[in-house]
C-alpha cells in the first residue's frame, strides 16, 4: 500500500493532483482505519496521483466549533489553512462527511478555498469514467437470493441538515 | 454506486429528506444521552435491521460507530454488517 506524504513529495518536486484528507477517526479509530485503507487501495488501483498530510494534518476544528467553542475551531482551522495554502493544494477528498463540511463551506471564510469533494461522489465518478473496474466475485454478487444481497444506505444525515439547522443554532451571533 | 455493485437496494422508511440521524450528530457518540425511553442509534438499527438487509452501508466514520453499536445492541452482529462504500467497493475491485 503506497501513500506517500504530500511533504515526500514537495521534496521530489512533485506536486499531486488530489489531497486525501484522512480525518480523526481514519487515522485513530480502529475500525475507521480499515476504511482508510480499502479507500487507499482504490487509490492505487486507479493509479491516482494523490498524497496524505500525514503528521501535518491536524483537526479541522469542525467538533469545537458545534460545540460553540469558535476561538479553538479558528486556531484549528487557520493552522490547517497555512499548511494546505503552503502546499498550494487545490483540491481535497475526504473519507469524512464532518470533514468535507468543514473544508467546503467554512475554510473560505478564514482564506482557505479548495475544490473539496466527498469520497462517495469521487467513487462515482471513477466508476463514471469507467476507472473502477469491478469484478464478478464482491460480496454481494457471490450471494444470489434477494434476501441475502439486500443492502441499506444509510446516508450521513449531516449533508442534507447540517448546513440548515445546526449551523444557525450552534454559530455565535456575530457569524449568523 | 451500490447499484453498480449488483446490490439489491433498499431504502429505510425515514429516509432522504425525513431521514433520521444516527445520534453522532446530535453529539451521542460523545456523552451520555438525554432523557427518554432508548437511545437513537438503537431506534435506527431496529429501522435498518426490519428491512431484512444482510449490509447496512455508511458513508460516514461516525455513522459507522452508532450503526455498529446499535446492531450489536440487537445481538445481530453475526448475521448484519456494517460497511463504508469505500470497502464495498475495495472487496469487488479488479
Amino acid at each position: 500500500m503506497n501513500a506517500p506524504t504530500l511533504a515526500e513529495l514537495t521534496a521530489q518536486g512533485k506536486s499531486p493532483e488530489i489531497l486525501f484528507w484522512v480525518g480523526c477517526a481514519g487515522s485513530f479509530d480502529d475500525r475507521a482505519k480499515r476504511v482508510t485503507k480499502a479507500f487507499v487501495k482504490i487509490l492505487n488501483a486507479v493509479g491516482t496521483n494523490f498524497a496524505v498530510l500525514g503528521t501535518e494534518e491536524s483537526c479541522t476544528g469542525d467538533p469545537a466549533r458545534r460545540a460553540g467553542n469558535e476561538f479553538l475551531f479558528q486556531m484549528q482551522a487557520m493552522t490547517n489553512i497555512q499548511v494546505l495554502n503552503g502546499y498550494q493544494v487545490k483540491k481535497i477528498v475526504t473519507a469524512c462527511p464532518h470533514c468535507f463540511n468543514t473544508l467546503k463551506n467554512e475554510y473560505p471564510e478564514l482564506g482557505g478555498t479548495y475544490e473539496v469533494i466527498h469520497h462517495s461522489t469521487f467513487l462515482q465518478q471513477l466508476i463514471n469514467e469507467g476507472k473502477i473496474k469491478l469484478t464478478e466475485e464482491g460480496s454481494f454478487k457471490e450471494r444470489k437470493s434477494p434476501i441475502t444481497t439486500r443492502a441499506i444506505w444509510v446516508g450521513p444525515i449531516i449533508f442534507m441538515k447540517l448546513r440548515v439547522k445546526c449551523y444557525r443554532l450552534w454559530m455565535p451571533t456575530s457569524l449568523k | 454506486m451500490l447499484q453498480a455493485l449488483d446490490a439489491d437496494l433498499v431504502e429505510m422508511k425515514r429516509c432522504r429528506t425525513t431521514g433520521l440521524c444516527c445520534g453522532a450528530g446530535g453529539a451521542q457518540m460523545f456523552k451520555e444521552p438525554e432523557k427518554g425511553n432508548k437511545d437513537i442509534n438503537v431506534e435506527r438499527a431496529e429501522e435498518a435491521l426490519s428491512t431484512g438487509a444482510k449490509t447496512i452501508a455508511v458513508a460516514c466514520p461516525f455513522c459507522m460507530t452508532m450503526m455498529t453499536d446499535g446492531v450489536k445492541s440487537k445481538e445481530k452482529e453475526a448475521e448484519v454488517t456494517v460497511k463504508d462504500l469505500a470497502e464495498l467497493i475495495a472487496e469487488s475491485i479488479k
